[in-house]
């Protein structure tokens, strides 16, 4: 467990200098949005996280760390669940952040001023889904769509960046839409009604169900990558 | 005898290459070198030592435990300088320090420090930018950190300059001054070796060709020279890597049979260099 | 204690050190019990193998020049030392033995050999 800790610990270490700046550049586009169109708009960079954090494997790959870690007492097991836990922590940060970016907005108000069609839309959205709300269900799905990339990028190796990427949009609507046509129900429709009904019983549940999810889906992406990389020896 | 390491009939297959029953032991307290060209195994071996490289099969114990099994304590006692930096180049001295750290019980700060400052790093800089004797030295310097009872080395000293591999060899010469110091010392620059070394294991395309102490493997073999129809038959058989040039032939020998040469065939002892390119040349004639 | 090592030198390291301790003791220059360098501090400060300085140190104690004391290391043997008395004799005489044979293929007769060590030690 503590080698787990210790492990993500290094990798946001090592992250920390090398990719934060160029995307805080990107969020802050997507950041003005959100104080000038509509405030959800602050919440949507946590979905760069999969960008943020796959130079982790670009180093790992190009410097060979497979000798640093196999000279460190860690297993791969670990170093594989720690990489997902990474995302987990690095996700929940900037949730964190973006949250109050959001209310920030939403409080200061100058997309009313702009965009008076926006908010008055906002203002109908807001009662049924809060913020809190949707930053709860894009954590969900950044830790799908990271998942899944990452589990690609220990599947194929980590120079195919793109592959994971589409890879991971590929299997969600794939998923989706074979689960639509097998099993003919709509699953968008069908996920909104869980979550809906999730949410009528209490919104405690809600949060917990989903933030627990995610992490035991990452947890999940990590064993199979496990495998993964004991196949290929890194 | 106590044996800080034992290596038992490690077997690996890859496509091209394998690795075939490699068996050989450390005594604790000693250097051992660990020789072949090129491809023949050493990485492989090191790799496998360590987990990185899963081994189809045989044995691998350090200090008594079993490397794989008990990797959490044999990591911790051990430790490992590789040919190139194997941390992330963006770092600095202190952020690596930093992400190693907690991962060792015995981690030993000032002595970190105080090798970092007799070494010169450099530690405002980005490792990334060290030369090639820095970055060496910064490995070094981490694997001195921790306490560590076995540092094994794979060719830390390759595109280094002499006076680097020099300072190397120091290092390493008072580290083994501490009997309960073990060192593996893989490399294919052989000088290094012949003096500091006190065992030797020679592989040659995936098998151990000799494992032992090297002031025996020194005295063992000699090379000899001459004209190839003064040399008798028998002792042709014999012969290690013959090749006929126009003006002679060369070939090394066990230094035993080299009693019953004729006076005409010249011989010297042969140094590792010698043994390793004889060695080389007699299995590329049984290919 | 100096040791130089000739490292191209066809006589072997062990050998190299075993000769220039022996003439440290034959002439002096190391006393009787002075203690020597550790075998691993010898091997740390020539950079050389700990197996080849064992080996000298293991060699001179059998041959008496060294005596090893356990847990404390090893020591220029006493002077009184019988096996040490008896290899400086021995030395003394192969000395004697290539003297008479240079002496006599440069021609001198016995007695001129015996006159030439007369003056030896004499002078």
């Amino acid at each position: 467990m503590s080698e787990i800790l210790k492990l993500v610990k290094m990798d946001l270490a090592v992250i920390k200098n090398k990719s934060v700046l160029p995307l805080v550049f990107f969020a802050a586009i997507y950041i003005f949005l959100g104080y000038f169109i509509i405030p959800y708009a602050v919440l949507v960079p946590v979905m760069f996280v999969g960008l943020a954090l796959q130079p982790l494997f670009t180093i790992d790959e190009q410097n060979d760390l497979s000798r640093l870690y196999g000279s460190l007492p860690v297993s791969r097991r670990n170093r594989a669940i720690a990489r997902f836990m990474t995302v987990a922590v690095f996700t929940a940060i900037a949730l964190v952040i973006t949250i109050m970016l959001a209310y920030h907005s939403a409080e200061v108000g100058w997309y009313k001023e702009y965009n008076k069609e926006m908010a008055e839309v906002y203002a109908y959205w807001s009662k049924e889904i809060t913020i809190p709300i949707l930053a709860c269900f894009i954590y969900m799905l950044t830790c799908l769509m990271v998942g899944i990339q990452f589990t690609l990028l220990y599947i194929f190796g980590a120079s195919k960046e793109i592959v994971a990427i589409i890879g991971a949009f590929v299997i969600i609507i794939g998923g989706m839409l074979a689960v639509t046509l097998v099993f003919g129900i709509n699953i968008v429709d069908k996920i909104a009604e869980v979550l809906g009904n999730l949410m009528a019983k209490s919104e405690m549940l809600f949060y917990i169900v989903l933030y627990s999810g995610s992490v035991l889906f990452l947890l999940l992406c990590a064993l199979i990558s496990s495998i993964f990389i004991k196949k290929r020896e890194i | 005898m106590e044996y800080i390491m034992k290596i038992e009939n490690l077997c690996k297959r890859y496509k091209a290459f394998s690795l075939k029953n490699i068996s050989f032991s450390l005594p604790k307290g000693y250097i051992m070198g660990f020789v072949g060209q090129n491809g023949s195994g050493k990485t492989t071996t090191i790799r496998s030592i360590l987990g990185i490289a899963n081994k189809d099969s045989g044995n691998i114990e350090v200090f008594g435990l079993d490397n794989l099994k008990d990797y959490r304590e044999v990591k911790q006692r051990i430790s490992v300088v590789f040919d190139s930096l194997c941390y992330p180049p963006h770092l600095k001295i202190k952020e690596v320090e930093a992400m190693l750290k907690s991962f060792y019980d015995k981690w030993d700060t000032e002595e970190f420090h105080r090798l970092i400052k007799k070494f010169k790093l450099h530690e405002k800089e980005k490792i990334g930018k060290f030369s090639k004797g820095m970055r060496m030295k910064l490995m070094v310097a981490v694997a001195l950190s921790h306490k560590a009872e076995l540092i094994i080395l794979d060719e830390p000293t390759s595109g280094l300059d002499p006076v680097a591999r020099d300072e190397l060899l120091d290092i390493l010469s008072e580290y083994i001054s501490d009997e309960n110091n073990s060192i593996l010392f893989s490399t294919h620059i052989t000088a290094d070796l012949e003096r500091i070394a006190d065992y030797v294991t020679v592989l040659n395309d995936g098998e151990v060709w000799y494992t032992g102490t090297k002031d025996e493997l020194m005295e063992k073999f000699v090379v000899i020279k001459g004209d190839a129809d003064d040399l008798p038959d028998e002792i042709f058989k014999k012969t290690i890597g013959f090749h006929n040039y126009r003006n002679g032939f060369e070939a090394m020998l066990d230094a035993e049979n080299a009693k019953e040469l004729p006076e005409e065939i010249e011989y010297e002892k042969a140094n590792m260099d010698d043994i390793l390119i004889y060695v080389a040349k007699e299995s590329a004639k049984n290919e | 204690m100096k040791i130089i090592l000739k490292n191209k030198s066809d006589v072997p390291i062990y050998e190299q050190i075993k000769e220039q301790i022996k003439t440290q003791i034959l002439d002096g220059k190391a006393k009787e019990d002075d203690q020597l360098p550790s075998i691993r501090q010898l091997a740390k400060e020539l950079k050389i193998s700990v197996i080849t300085t064992t080996r000298a140190y293991n060699e001179l104690a059998d041959e008496g020049f060294l005596v090893s004391v356990s847990g404390k290391g090893y020591f220029v043997a006493p002077k009184n030392n019988e096996l040490l008395h008896e290899r400086m004799i021995f030395e003394m005489e192969q000395a004697f033995e290539t003297a008479v044979e240079n002496g006599r293929n440069a021609g001198l007769t016995d007695n001129e050999i015996i006159g030439a060590l007369k003056n030896i030690l004499e002078g």
